[in-house]
């Protein structure tokens, strides 16, 4: 029988002495669960500000994105009767201003714009009126960038290809610029009437097209995407309404709160360990005590009731502690940030995160708690007459409800999460590494144990390692989660970096050339040979491209719900394809046969497919593969599929099609070369003279942008793992601090022995030491596998140590422990052996 | 011969406990009775067994074979908690070490043996742990820690707590072991005086000869056995 009151009484009477030993224990949890809660928090923040601002992110309540074309009258006409519309035209152009010549993205709008919001200029004042005709030079509004790259001011003037255009403000934001997604050369905002004067998107070239409508009832938003659908099949793919505007950017927040919330997750788990040492210190101090209660005629249900009460109120403080800072991250984050922040954010408290994340926390302090609190149960009264001796073992049922509690604390951080299968998967590895973690712990224990003793310092040190108290099998699952992680983050950043930064560069082409009209290859081609002598064939390619939508295979309208979603893409967007008589050198045949280079039939048109792509989709050889071509649907015999080596030089593209396929249709050329760094600059300016409209893409500046994104990236996401190594180090530290009473005995033995105390600090730091290198050498073991994995597999690139790094991480953790052992050593030597071991008698 | 009932009885009690080379054997075959209201000392050297005898009698430690009759229960075969329960409001113990929670003031400590006995709670019980302690002397001390007390001090808030419940059996084992000459005797004085006010049996383990003198009688041990 168990008696609540008592239990109360005693459980306040034990936490009014304070909680001197459970500070870890709140520091351990309060970690794991604001992790958990602030990616929880922050997510539903970013989901809810989404949702509020879907019609502002769209720019309307549908927008109809169409390539290398304008909607058709019918198209504006359905949307005209259904409300206002408004027309942009988006395009890449070469501009220039003195000797700086560059690619800059423009954007022309019409008098509409903006349907939903407002265009924010410097100085401040309305769009339309600056992208007027004056004195017969068109307006713009630029980004600062743009004005920084050219060094301009608002006021000078931009030389396009054929034309110019006056800066009259600079543009500071969009209303729907997150729509707009990563961009690699700055903005420059015309009007639309300017297009033709300028002749930026003409038929033939890259341009897209962008229809906003905002309808007059908005509710009326779902019959009309049906009704445009019925009325406009081919484009139906091409319509986004405000609804699922978000929807890429809801599915990487998911998977952000998912890394987030494992991370939180791994830090419950590294911390647990030091709840359970907590509490495990704790009630070894309370031995006494409950064997005091025992003789008096205390139950073990009374005792477990009564300590299990002070946990119960301590984890609830924990998990206060926890949802408190975790349910700030957005309010910190916004204040931080402010109007920097690209996805609008929500200010409030989320409920259900916070819930969640302090369910998680406590179902972590009753997993961990209850083994200690079991062996506490069983402590003996006769403890009071014998003193000391070992503890108790932890009855079964408190290990049966500890295993309980970890399923359910798997299963609840399943059923929270966004996307539960994968996060069902990630407990279980990061379960399965906790229980490899703490068994290769013991090992190493073990071997310390067996293995022969030198004399001195190391003798001692390696003998405390091996022996009962050792640190080893809690500090190895305690750091070995985090530094696995900062591990594995680590080496994958860097070996992205280098593929970008030494790789590609050596691979890719340096330089990429758009918008080649047609009519005047043979000249481009003389062009770049005279200003690249000695161009080998295998540095310049150059083929036509058209923007293409895969719609259907075999006749039936592809599903993209069905279709894999690593190759969903080329089912939702359009993209670059060329036509070919021969099969590009890098690409390899999987399947089929490549049609004859003499082929060239209108009538009956073939297609080859990347492996992947037709996989995806469920294509083979045989198959008939229908795609839009503006506007106009194409159905392909597929002859051929084959296996792309994207990041090596040619022409690589998922769809190519036999010539004939595009008899009468409008396009431009792309062409890439390898070229030294004088060659381009001088092709850019012979460019310029005969072929002002084509654009010139460095891939070489490109892959620079993107190693400096991947490095600014791992920066935080290597922060964010360091969430879960600092769980794991506080958890360690309980561990330290629950065996300092042993160590401050050894102490005044050996100081009693004659040890000197630099013997003593030695011997300390050398424990210590070696725990951390066995946590550093399982945790790094575990994150270079899974960082080989998943760079040769996932990323399929070349895989390559970073041994610098390795090495820090490993230094590092074994610095820091063996300095926290010599810390350890000293504080045991500031009291004298006389005292401790007058002391311990009294105890034992 | 005493008429009053038995309320202790051992019959061939043995202890074993694990040593590093094997079992070793505390108690070898006890046998004995304590009848309501004696007082009766346990002596012996070190290592006779005297404590394990008492740690046995008292249900603390179970006995590795024999029969040990406590208030008419026999204790041999119960479980941990079956053992509290026999002890429960019925008997009271008092240690050499004091043993008091540290976390609680001498009124708390006191009061918490009411609690746990189930006799008392709340404002009741604290009134009579204050009684207790003001009859042990510890009037002006009711809201001090035990590292607030001297050893005697501490020693007669134990027999406060063992004896404000009302025991029928009151084991001691070495109560004024860590005392000075002049708080032993106080202790001492207060342990008869409780035990014979309230009608309870004294078990008292001390090597002092003028206390166990003191006793109705004495059980001497020898190397786990009953010498007298």
């Amino acid at each position: 029988m168990t008696r609540w009151s008592y239990a109360v009484h005693i459980a306040a009477s034990e936490l009014r002495s304070g909680i001197k030993g459970f500070k870890l224990f709140l520091i351990c949890l309060a970690i794991g669960v604001a992790a958990i809660a602030a990616a929880g928090s922050m997510a539903q923040a970013f989901r809810s500000g989404l949702d509020a601002e879907q019609r502002r992110i769209l720019g309307g309540d549908f927008n109809l994105e169409l390539r290398q074309r304008e909607p058709s009258a019918e198209q504006i006409a359905f949307f005209r009767a259904r409300g206002q519309i408004s027309l942009a035209t988006d395009a890449d152009t070469m501009g220039t201003s003195g000797d700086v010549r560059r690619l800059i993205d423009i954007r022309a709008v019409d008098q509409a714009h903006p349907l939903q919001g407002r265009v924010t200029l410097s100085p401040a004042g309305p769009l339309q009126p600056l992208l007027t005709q004056q004195d017969g030079m068109w307006g713009g509004v630029a980004e600062q960038a743009l004005l920084d790259a050219f060094k301009l001011k608002v006021g000078d003037v931009l030389e396009l290809p054929y034309g110019k255009v006056q800066i009259r403000a600079v543009l500071i934001s969009e209303p729907d610029a997150l729509g707009r997604g990563f961009a690699f050369s700055p903005r420059l905002m015309i009007s639309r009437a300017a297009l033709g004067p300028l002749s930026i998107g003409q038929v033939g070239s890259l341009f897209s097209t962008s229809l906003r409508a905002k309808l007059d009832n908005p509710t009326a938003s779902d019959a009309t995407k049906v009704a445009f659908e019925n009325a406009f099949p081919q484009d139906k793919r091409a319509l986004t309404d405000k609804a699922s505007s978000t929807d890429g950017l809801g599915r990487a927040l998911d998977r952000v709160e998912l890394f987030l919330s494992c991370v939180g997750f791994s830090a419950l788990l590294a911390g647990g360990l030091g709840v359970s040492g907590a509490v495990k210190g704790h009630l070894q101090t309370r031995r006494s005590s409950i064997a005091i209660l025992k003789a008096m005629g205390a139950s073990g249900g009374d005792v477990r009731l009564a300590y299990g009460l002070q946990i119960v109120v301590l984890a609830c403080v924990g998990a206060v502690l926890g949802i408190f800072i975790g349910g700030s991250a957005p309010f910190l984050t916004s204040w931080a940030y402010g109007s920097a922040l690209p996805i609008p954010i929500n200010l409030a408290l989320f409920p259900l995160p916070l819930a969640s994340a302090a369910g998680i926390g406590l179902l972590c302090a009753f997993a961990f708690a209850a083994p200690p609190l079991g062996a506490a149960r069983a402590t003996p009264p006769s403890h009071l007459l014998r003193g000391g001796g070992a503890d108790e073992a932890s009855p079964l049922p408190e290990r049966l409800a500890s295993l309980a509690g970890l399923v359910a604390l798997g299963g609840l951080f399943a059923v929270t999460s966004p996307e539960p299968i994968m996060a069902v998967l990630l407990a279980l590895g990061a379960g399965l590494a906790w229980i490899v973690f703490y068994g290769l712990g013991r090992l190493a224990q073990l071997l310390a144990h067996r293995a022969p003793k030198p004399g001195g310092a190391w003798g001692l040190g390696l003998a405390s390692l091996g022996g009962p108290g050792s640190l080893a099998p809690a500090a190895a699952p305690a750091l070995g989660l985090g530094l696995a992680l900062l591990v594995a983050l680590g080496q994958i950043q860097s070996n992205l970096v280098a593929q970008v930064r030494d790789t590609a560069p050596a691979r890719a082409p340096s330089v990429a050339y758009t918008e080649i009209p047609d009519a005047k290859v043979p000249q481009f081609d003389a062009l770049i040979k005279a200003n690249a002598p000695g161009l080998k064939p295998a540095d310049y390619a150059r083929t036509p491209v058209l923007t293409v939508r895969v719609f259907s295979l075999n006749g039936v309208e592809l599903d993209p719900e069905k279709v894999d979603p690593s190759e969903r893409w080329i089912v939702e967007n359009e993209f670059g394809a060329t036509w070919l008589s021969e099969k590009p050198a890098t690409a390899k045949l999987a399947s089929g046969q490549w049609w004859p280079t003499n082929w060239d039939d209108p009538n009956n048109p073939r297609v080859s497919l990347e492996a992947d792509a037709a996989k995806g989709i469920g294509a083979k050889v045989g198959d008939t593969l229908g795609v839009i071509v503006s506007g106009r649907e194409i159905e392909a015999k597929i002859d051929n599929l084959r296996t792309v080596d994207w990041a090596g030089f040619g022409a690589n593209f998922t769809v190519i099609f036999a010539p004939g396929a595009f008899e009468g249709a409008a396009f431009r050329h792309f062409a890439i070369a390898r070229l030294t760094p004088a060659q381009e600059a001088t092709m850019t300016a012979a460019l310029a003279k005969d072929f002002p409209a084509v654009g010139i893409v460095r891939v070489r500046d490109a892959l620079a942008a993107a190693g400096d994104l991947f490095e600014s990236l791992a920066v935080a996401i290597q922060a964010i793992a360091a969430v879960a190594l600092a769980a794991g180090v506080a958890a360690v530290a309980g561990a330290l601090a629950a065996g300092s009473r042993r160590r401050l005995y050894e102490a005044a033995i050996l100081k009693s022995l004659g040890a000197s105390r630099a013997r003593i600090i030695g011997a300390m730091a050398i424990e210590q030491a070696g725990a951390g290198l066995i946590a550093a050498l399982i945790g790094s073991a575990i994150g270079l596998g899974a960082a080989y994995g998943i760079v040769t597999r996932v990323l399929e690139a070349d895989w390559l140590l970073n041994v610098p790094l390795l090495a820090a991480i490993i230094g590092g953790a074994v610095g820091l422990f063996a300095s926290a052992g010599a810390w350890v050593g000293f504080a045991a030597l500031k009291s004298s052996p006389a005292s401790v071991l007058s002391a311990a008698a009294e105890f034992g | 011969m005493n008429q009053n009932p038995i309320i202790l009885a051992l019959k061939s009690v043995t202890l074993s406990l694990p040593g590093a080379d094997g079992p070793v054997d505390i108690l070898k075959g006890i046998d004995g009775e304590i009848h309501a209201g004696e007082i009766v000392a346990v002596t012996g050297r070190s290592g006779s067994g005297k404590s394990s005898l008492l740690a046995v009698s008292a249900g603390l430690e179970p006995a590795s074979g024999g029969s040990v009759k406590l208030l008419d229960q026999e204790l041999v075969g119960l479980n941990e908690d079956e053992l509290a329960r026999v002890r429960r409001g019925q008997v009271g113990i008092v240690f050499q070490a004091f043993h008091l929670l540290p976390n609680m003031t001498a009124l708390e400590n006191v009061a918490t043996a009411l609690e746990t006995a189930d006799l008392m709670t709340g404002k009741p019980a604290r009134l009579a742990a204050a009684e207790a302690l003001e009859r042990v002397g510890l009037g002006h001390r009711l809201k001090h820690y035990p590292s607030q007390l001297s050893g005697g001090e501490q020693q007669r808030v134990a027999v406060a707590r063992a004896t404000v419940i009302k025991p029928r059996l009151i084991f001691a084992d070495e109560p004024t072991g860590n005392l000075d000459q002049a708080a032993g005797r106080s202790v001492r004085d207060l342990l008869f005086e409780s035990a014979r006010t309230g009608g309870a049996a004294l078990v008292l383990v001390t090597h002092e000869a003028s206390l166990a003198a003191s006793c109705d009688r004495i059980i001497r041990l020898e190397d786990g056995l009953v010498a007298s």
